[in-house]
């Protein structure tokens, strides 16, 4: 049996970089990883993302807000307002864990409906994750 | 001279079995042999597709067709399944709900094709999609919209088909889902004031049909293990319906104010374990409400002692029946009058359920009724909950389960042996089904279904009724996918909340803290939190399983991925990639499992997700699950494996041994 996250390859920037999705989700596993060589991998990984992408200084933008505010609605919302201008959207979603346990609950992300069956956005949610970006996506290379 | 008591036996109630599979023919042949033994109604069973509002030969549909119950995707396949039965004096339960308008529309058109006027026709379409919300899952369109549906069908059969039932207001789900007999009763009670305060808001219901309109509203009741209770909350419950109907809907004659419910017993206790023993909960739960003449239920379906297992055969179902007729005709039961008035304890007890529930369905419309509390997961959230406590106090023994977690030893029973102890659905079922849909699609005309989809389609966007129209395609040929595709388009769907976010605040068993320790520590070594998905691949929407499994996931310290109901194996498998799970869980509860989870692993191959263990939990044949672990699956779950900490313990062992010298 391989192992579930195959080994980093060397080119996993360049992968971010042409928009493959897989590799956009092992970058996000690098980044939540704490040991202290995959830190210093994904230092690195973001160093070089920031320097050779195609909008350097990206600004990000969170938003947050207790159950029933209306987050999903408003993103949703702005996927609706997005995706017809061409842009590819990715929603990384982070959730609250547990200060005890640890654990966390990554529910409900579907909710965001326009997201779902649209090739050009994908949403994902990360406890630990910072910010990425994510675009078209093998899913579509395939169907 | 007075009469003697066994001269005044009171009518029994209407006996029904809930059943229908593979095919229209297959169900019909099924229901005239359950009605030439002495069953008195008939509850039909609909599969996934036909509940869901998919045509068969749709692909969310696939390994679903005939598997629950029967398909029935037009009007042929519904003149086939009554073929012989009399229409006219029949009194049907059908268990639909998204696309009840759809299936009463069938319903009345094959009736009038075989000259029967839909002014006689008797039944019930269970239609309350609050419940599927919030336990059961067959629920399509927003909230909204499916509340529009609902009344209606209301305002159309309270002239059109006077003697039909349109709702059924069920809280027989919530329990299955978790629910106390307090948050029963309030959330049934919620559910139908949403039914009726919709309907009362129409202005095409007059003033004067409305006590009327009340009086068509009926309810589908649980009846669990503790029967003295049980007994109490359906005599609270006719209490309270009795106040809610004059009070707030001014209903001044008391026979429309009448709790009219059916009942099918508790399903949630029965075990797979010594599976004999759940004859002997079957008749105590029956007694529960049977035995308050003033509170009895109008029809009881019982299920069989097996379905833990897999679909029960016609000699199961049959013995379900025999307990009901030896109630109603061998016992005294129907000799007297109700046994509990004037019982200090029952009354006593009525009155504890019936002023919580008071509360807690005050609650409930405080924050805006039934429909809010859906939306905001009030009530989705309080039954995860209490399911929770339940599986808990079952973990650690405090509430005994005969032959489960107490009393375990067994002697082998004759009565599990053997291959033929389940149903299997022919797998030929589905392709069979299949070819006949795509014949009637040639043989029926075009333009026809095309007027009638475009008429449909005109009437909702109008506003104007839904019914009219639907009965007018179901003569036409209309299919039920393409009369579900019409609503989609113009109402889109709705995926509800899951009601697994909230904090549920226990204490932590010594099993439970162990687990969490290996938790951390693979955490540790695999550099982040373990990360499993808990998914449900098909159209099943029993969910309960599945959140108790996110819940303990969680509370033993891993990142759960839980996206709800309805997924196909490609969006569980990308979504596996994406999140760099480790380990995914899939719940099926259909017996659809032989295609779905072979899907998953299948599309595992080559993407990120490739290698990541499955594990599989359901009701699940010991054959089939020795087929799914040949294929690759690492554990497979039934219904008997009760403890959630050994579960955990397992799935971390499978994490652990797939990512060594990772």
């Amino acid at each position: 049996m391989s192992s579930p996250r195959r080994t980093l390859a060397p080119d996993l920037a360049s992968r971010v970089l042409s928009h493959e999705r897989d590799a956009v989700s092992e970058a996000l596993n690098l980044a939540d990883d704490r040991r202290p060589q995959q830190r210093t991998e994904a230092v690195a990984l973001l160093d070089r993302l920031e320097r050779e992408s195609e909008f350097p200084g990206a600004i990000r933008i969170g938003i947050t807000g207790p159950p029933g505010a209306g987050k999903s609605t408003l993103l949703d919302a702005l996927v609706r307002c997005l995706r017809p201008r061409g842009v590819t959207v990715a929603i990384i979603a982070v959730d609250p864990s547990s200060q005890r346990t640890g654990g966390a609950l990554l529910g409900d992300r579907i909710r965001v409906r326009s997201g779902a069956g649209d090739p050009g956005s994908s949403s994902g949610r990360w406890p630990h994750a910072t910010a990425s970006e994510a675009s078209p996506t093998r899913r579509a290379e395939r169907s | 001279m007075t009469s003697r008591p066994e001269d005044r036996r009171d009518r029994p109630w209407v006996f029904r079995t809930y059943s229908g599979h593979s095919s229209a023919a297959a169900s019909n042949a099924l229901y005239r042999t359950n009605l030439s033994r002495g069953q008195t109604g008939l509850s039909v069973a609909f599969d996934l597709p036909t509940q869901t509002g998919y045509d068969s030969d749709h692909p969310l549909a696939r390994g679903e067709v005939g598997k629950v119950g029967v398909p029935i995707g037009h009007i042929d396949d519904m003149a086939v399944l009554f073929e012989g039965l009399p229409l006219d004096r029949m009194n049907t339960s059908m268990t639909i709900n998204a696309t009840a308008a759809w299936l009463l529309a069938l319903y009345q058109a094959a009736a009038e094709r075989s000259g029967v006027d839909a002014g006689v026709l008797q039944g019930t379409t269970q239609n309350d999609i609050i419940k599927e919300y919030l336990s059961r899952g067959t629920h399509i369109f927003p909230p909204e919209t499916s509340m529009r549906l609902i009344s209606d069908m209301v305002a159309y059969s309270v002239d059109a088909i006077p003697k039909w039932n349109p709702v059924n207001i069920c809280s027989y789900h919530l329990q299955e889902a978790g629910a106390t007999p307090v948050q029963e009763t309030a959330y049934a009670m919620a559910t139908a004031i949403a039914v009726l305060d919709a309907v009362r808001a129409r202005g095409d219901v007059s003033a004067e049909a409305l006590p009327r309109v009340v009086g068509r509203i009926s309810f589908f009741l649980n009846a669990g293990i503790r029967f003295v209770e049980e007994t109490c909350k359906v005599r609270a419950m006719t209490e309270l319906w009795d106040e809610i109907c004059h009070e707030r809907y001014g209903v001044e004659d008391p026979k429309l104010r009448r709790f009219r419910y059916g009942v099918q017993v508790n399903s949630l206790g029965l075990t797979e374990a010594q599976p004999e023993n759940n004859v002997i909960r079957i008749v105590l739960e029956a007694l529960g409400v049977t035995l308050s003449k003033k509170a009895r239920a109008r029809a009881l379906q019982l299920p069989a002692w097996n379905e833990a297992l897999g679909l029960p055969r016609p000699w199961d179902q049959q013995w379900s029946l025999r307990i009901q007729q030896i109630l109603a005709y061998e016992t005294d039961l129907l000799e007297y009058d109700d046994l509990f008035d004037g019982s200090r304890v029952a009354e006593d007890k009525t009155r504890e359920i019936k002023q919580a529930a008071r509360a807690e369905l005050d609650k409930v419309l405080g924050m805006g009724g039934a429909v809010a509390a859906v939306e905001n997961a009030y009530m989705k959230q309080n039954l995860v909950e209490s399911q929770t406590l339940r599986s808990q106090a079952i973990e650690s023994g405090e509430q005994i389960v005969v032959g489960m977690n107490r009393f375990t030893e067994t002697a082998e029973s004759p009565l599990t042996a053997g291959q033929e102890s389940i149903l299997t659905v022919d797998a030929s079922a589905e392709r069979e089904q299949i070819e006949r849909l795509q014949a009637f699609r040639k043989r029926r005309n075009a333009v026809e279904v095309e007027n009638a989809l475009r008429n449909l389609k005109d009437v909702l966007s109008n506003g104007d009724n839904v019914m009219p129209p639907s009965v007018g395609a179901a003569h036409a040929g209309v299919t039920t996918g393409e009369w579900a595709d019409a609503l989609r388009e113009l109402f889109g769907e709705y995926r509800a909340p899951t009601g697994v976010s909230r904090r549920v605040a226990t204490d932590v068993s010594d099993e439970t803290a162990s687990v969490r320790k290996r938790v951390h520590a693979l955490s540790e070594t695999l550099g982040r939190p373990i990360k499993i998905l808990v998914g449900k691949p098909g159209l099943d929407g029993h969910s309960n399983g599945a959140e108790q499994i996110a819940v303990r996931a969680r509370d033993i310290g891993m990142e759960v991925v839980y996206e709800g109901i309805r997924l196909t194996p490609d969006q569980i498998v990308q979504s596996a990639a994406d999140e760099g799970v480790h380990v995914i869980g899939l719940s099926i509860l259909s017996g659809s499992h032989d295609v779905l989870v072979l899907d998953v692993l299948d599309l595992q191959k080559g993407c990120a997700a490739d290698g990541v263990p499955v594990v599989v939990g359901g009701i699940i044949p010991e054959d089939d699950a020795a087929k799914l672990l040949d294929a690759g699956v690492k554990r497979v779950y039934t219904p008997k494996d009760f403890d959630l900490n050994r579960i955990m313990a397992e799935i971390v062992d499978v994490i652990a041994e797939a990512n060594t010298g990772a």
